[in-house]
């Protein structure tokens, strides 16, 4: 597994430039991108704000469009398939796990867990067996039927990596998942995380400020003007 | 996705009532308006659409049954003659006066019936019967007129075009457009109110053989006697009721009414809905990033939107419903048809799908700027 891992990358990034246009002038945020993830690695994002983190991840889940250069997942190249596919491959391939959790307001937690599948079309009885399956394993068994509001932050990252695991993805996109989490409560979610990866086997990768989570990456990638330097990690 | 649309709407009750509120407002405004206008409009009808007859037959060009003009009376036996005639009878209308106890008088519009077949007589009878009309000097009048005409009783003398004449019967609900009363009387003795000579009729009033063709006999009457007009009820009852429409205005400026009032309504609708949905837009970017399709999105946002239309468009019945029982009279009669009904239901149902859908093009693509960095 591990061989065929380290020959075949999930994520292939190769040479991706992007630029936005403000105010007539192109900014360039990423000048040369190259990177491989191998399935079951973890592997945290860093860099200055503005650096242009969220845009790499963006190009990553395949929301943005890189202005050059290519983007294989799981060996298909990106650019070469249309929107529906894409759509597709974000469902199916992907799990989001956002800053401010993003769920659906009204809905309940078990509802929340349950929308990737429904998109998918999943049949409704297995789908609920296997969103509350997830609910247990993120350890919010007794709260499936609470609305977001009246869950604790921490808690509502936990249903957000429920979520994100709904469609067991391959890879997880986590743009600053402990920004808005106090320390311990970052800590457990980071823990969790780790575990989720191991447990079933997902590729990970984890935009952060926070220095105090480093210890959980394989690797750190540090994004400055528009270039990325490995900083080294735990392996 | 119903349910995920359902919930996701219920979770926002403020605005979802202040949107419901818009609904019901939209639906009952102009079902209440347009019903009151078409009760309104429909007296103009009225002699026509409850007189009996199945073809009237009038002079040359005559275009609203209370206005005719004389026509000779021997033209009865030539419409007779018509195949598919089984009956045709004098009918007599003409404005005058009728003197008040108080010493005022107060203009009436005269209806003479033919005494034999009653054809075009009065109905609804509140006191007395049909056959009353028969009695010597007898008048019939409405208890809705009584206001004008000084409510008069049972067995009351009155003059009739400076003719006496005794109330023999009260009707409840026959109301004319105009300010003038019916008085419905017998043919030969609305001659002599109107002091008409006896050769003389307003129109022709007739009844089909059973499986007759109201066209042909009407387009056979014309032939055998060009210069009379014969319209089948309907049309009629429809041309009378045109006339007031085209020459008044009034049509344009009720609808103008009716269509403001609908216009604040909508716009309540609209805001609302546009403000649920701006709302939520990076929820909807949320889904899009978790690979929910354009055709998903369009369906949560189409099903929201119809279910508030279809909610705000039942209670909204429900009210129009209420008022027209408890507000309705024969004096402003509410009649919602259910094309108007389902009309105004439809026009809420797209001002929804509209205002819910125009938000979302902003975001047709994935905006990772709104989804990641809120
Ligand atoms: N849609 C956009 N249009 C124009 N400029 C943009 C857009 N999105 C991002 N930028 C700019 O691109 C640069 C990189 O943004 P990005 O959000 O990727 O940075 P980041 O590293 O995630 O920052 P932070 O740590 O604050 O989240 C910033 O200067 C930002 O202002
Ligand atoms: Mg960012």
């Amino acid at each position: 597994m591990s061989i065929a891992a380290a020959s075949n990358p999930v994520l292939d990034v190769r040479d991706v430039h992007k630029a936005y246009r403000r105010g007539g002038a192109d900014t360039r945020v990423l000048s040369g991108i190259d990177l491989q993830v191998h399935g079951g690695e973890c592997v945290f994002l860093v860099g200055p704000s503005g650096s242009g983190k969220s845009t790499l991840l963006s190009i990553l889940g395949c929301i943005l469009t890189p202005d050059r250069g290519t983007l294989r997942i799981v060996g298909r190249d990106v650019g070469q398939i249309d929107e529906r596919a894409r759509v597709r491959l974000r469902r199916d391939v992907i799990g989001f796990v956002f800053q401010r959790f993003q769920l659906i307001r009204g809905l309940s937690v078990l509802d929340n867990v349950l929308v990737p599948m429904r998109l998918q079309g999943k049949p409704p009885s297995a789908a609920r067996q296997r969103a509350l399956e997830l609910i247990q394993s993120v350890g919010l068994g007794e709260c499936a039927h609470a609305l977001p509001q009246q869950l604790s932050a921490g808690q509502c990252q936990r249903v957000a990596f429920a979520r994100a695991l709904a469609n067991d993805p391959l890879i997880l996109l986590a743009d600053e998942p402990t920004a808005s989490l106090d320390i311990a409560t970052g800590d457990e979610i980071m823990q969790l995380l780790r575990r989720l990866i191991q447990q079933y086997h997902k590729t990970a990768i984890v935009v952060t400020h926070d220095a105090r989570i480093f210890r959980y990456a394989d690797r750190i990638l540090r994004l400055d003007g528009g270039q990325l330097q490995d900083q080294g990690g735990r392996t | 996705m119903w349910s995920v649309a359902i919930k996701t709407l219920l979770a926002d009750r403020g605005k979802l009532c202040t949107a419901l509120v818009g609904v019901v407002f939209s639906i009952v405004l102009v079902d209440v308006q347009g019903g009151l206008f078409l009760g309104l409009i429909r007296k103009a009808g009225m002699l026509v659409d409850y007189g009996d007859a199945d073809i009237w037959v009038g002079h040359h060009r005559i275009h609203n049954v209370d206005f005719p003009r004389d026509i000779p009376r021997r033209w009865v036996h030539r419409v007779r003659a018509v195949p598919g005639v089984q009956d045709a009878r004098p009918y007599m209308l003409g404005f005058t006066e009728m003197t008040l106890p108080g010493g005022g008088f107060e203009t009436v519009l005269v209806v003479g019936v033919d005494r034999a077949s009653r054809l075009g007589s009065a109905w609804n009878y509140r006191d007395g019967t049909p056959e009353s009309i028969l009695a010597n000097d007898g008048i019939v009048v409405d208890v809705c007129e009584g206001d004008k005409l000084d409510d008069p009783a049972v067995g009351e003398l009155r003059e009739v075009g400076r003719t006496r004449a005794r109330v023999v019967a009260r009707t409840e609900g026959i109301m004319n457009f105009l300010v003038t009363p019916y008085v419905f009387t017998t043919y030969d003795r609305a001659l002599r109110f109107l002091r008409k000579p006896a050769d003389r009729c307003s129109y022709i009033l007739v009844q089909l053989a059973p499986g007759a063709d109201r066209q042909r006999v009407c387009a056979a009457i014309k032939e055998r006697l060009p210069d009379a007009e014969a319209f089948e009820r309907d049309e009629y009852s429809r041309v009378s009721v045109d006339f007031w429409m085209t020459r008044t205005g009034l049509g344009i400026s009720f609808g103008a009414a009716t269509l403001l009032g609908l216009f604040v309504g909508l716009v309540m609708v609209a805001q609302t809905l546009y403000a649920l949905v701006l709302d939520r837009l990076p929820e909807y970017g949320t889904l899009k990033a978790m690979g929910a399709t354009e055709a998903q999105v369009y369906g949560l946002l189409v099903s929201q939107a119809t279910a508030l239309a279809l909610l705000g468009s039942a209670i909204g019945l429900a009210v129009v419903y209420v008022v027209q029982e408890q507000f309705s009279s024969p004096k402003a009669p509410i009649i919602v048809p259910w094309w108007l009904s389902l009309g105004s239901c439809a026009l809420v149902l797209i001002i929804c799908l509209v205002s819910s859908v125009l938000p979302y093009l902003r975001i047709r693509r994935v905006d990772p700027v709104m989804v990641l960095s809120q």
